[in-house]
């Protein structure tokens, strides 16, 4: 049976839109393999979708605010939360680019019988450029910290286990940095480098580290 | 004459040292943290006022000041 990789991705404030529009490559992937794929984009990325479409999913992706114990939707509607509904998640790969969740939701989830969890367990910093933010698409800056974070759905997609998409994603991550730290970068991307790092630090994974689709 | 506390003092000179790296950074730079996005200004802001995205942004330039400095990030 195909498998099934679904996206939720809020665009209700600039945080949002940037990841909503930085989730194309990870749909362009998605759409050339041989997944299903389940898009909530924009305001069906709310709660009674998400219960509609989570039973039939090997892999979620969750885009938006999050916190410890939550990720939310669309205006901030909560999806997933520790001691609530963490049931829907059993037998999942799970990637969570909000803030915070790997600190405590993400460890509920896996002891909830979740395959695994990739998060952050602090604030996930997002950097872009002012003169960019009506074409997030375009903006180098934001694409210094949102193609590494991109790289473990789409290693996931690409059949590689959760260990490989998380160690991807670091490196990618590093190199950015490096390059951040260069002469070749500019002063916005320089001074960009001290939230990256964080990002870096607080990138993590919980559960099975052999998990794939 | 009041004695000086030494934890206090590094504390507030690593918050002015922070706001000095704010001011001195790109205006063109914004930062989205929590659920809020901030231009350079306001940050500037929240780590005067300590409130929690001035403590995450102070916590975030110490580490990385830190592992600058020992060697970690190369």
């Amino acid at each position: 049976m195909d498998k099934t990789i679904l996206i939720t991705r809020p665009n209700h404030d600039l945080p949002t839109k940037y990841l909503y529009f930085w989730c194309q490559p990870v749909i362009k992937t998605a759409r050339k393999s041989k997944l299903k794929l389940i898009d909530l984009s924009k305001k069906k990325a709310n709660y009674k979708n998400f219960l509609k479409s989570v039973g039939q999913s090997n892999f979620v992706f969750f885009n938006g605010h999050g916190s410890k114990t939550m990720i939310t939707g669309f205006d901030n509607e909560p999806l997933i939360e520790a001691d609530n509904n963490e049931n829907l998640l059993k037998d999942k790969l799970i990637y969570g680019r909000s803030c915070q969740a790997g600190a405590v939701l993400g460890k509920s989830l896996v002891k909830a019988k979740a395959l695994v969890f990739i998060g952050y367990k602090q604030d996930f910093f997002l950097c872009y450029s002012r003169s960019k933010i009506k074409k997030p698409l375009k903006d180098k800056l934001a694409g210094l910290f949102l193609q590494p974070s991109n790289l473990i759905p789409q290693t996931i997609i690409k059949g590689q286990t959760s260990s490989q998409s998380y160690q991807n994603s670091q490196g990618a991550m590093k190199k950015n940095l490096s390059f951040m730290l260069s002469s070749k970068a500019t002063k916005t991307q320089k001074d960009a480098a001290p939230y990256l790092w964080s990002n870096i630090n607080c990138q993590v994974l919980i559960g099975d580290n052999k998990a794939k689709l | 004459m009041a004695k000086r506390n030494p934890v206090a003092q590094i504390k507030k000179d690593l918050v002015e040292l922070v706001i000095e790296r704010l001011k001195a950074s790109s205006n063109e730079l914004k930062i989205s943290v929590g659920s809020k996005d901030y231009t350079k200004k306001e940050l500037i802001t929240s780590v005067q006022n300590q409130d929690a995205v001035g403590r995450q942004v102070v916590r975030a330039q110490q580490k990385f000041l830190q592992d600058m400095a020992s060697g970690k990030i190369y």
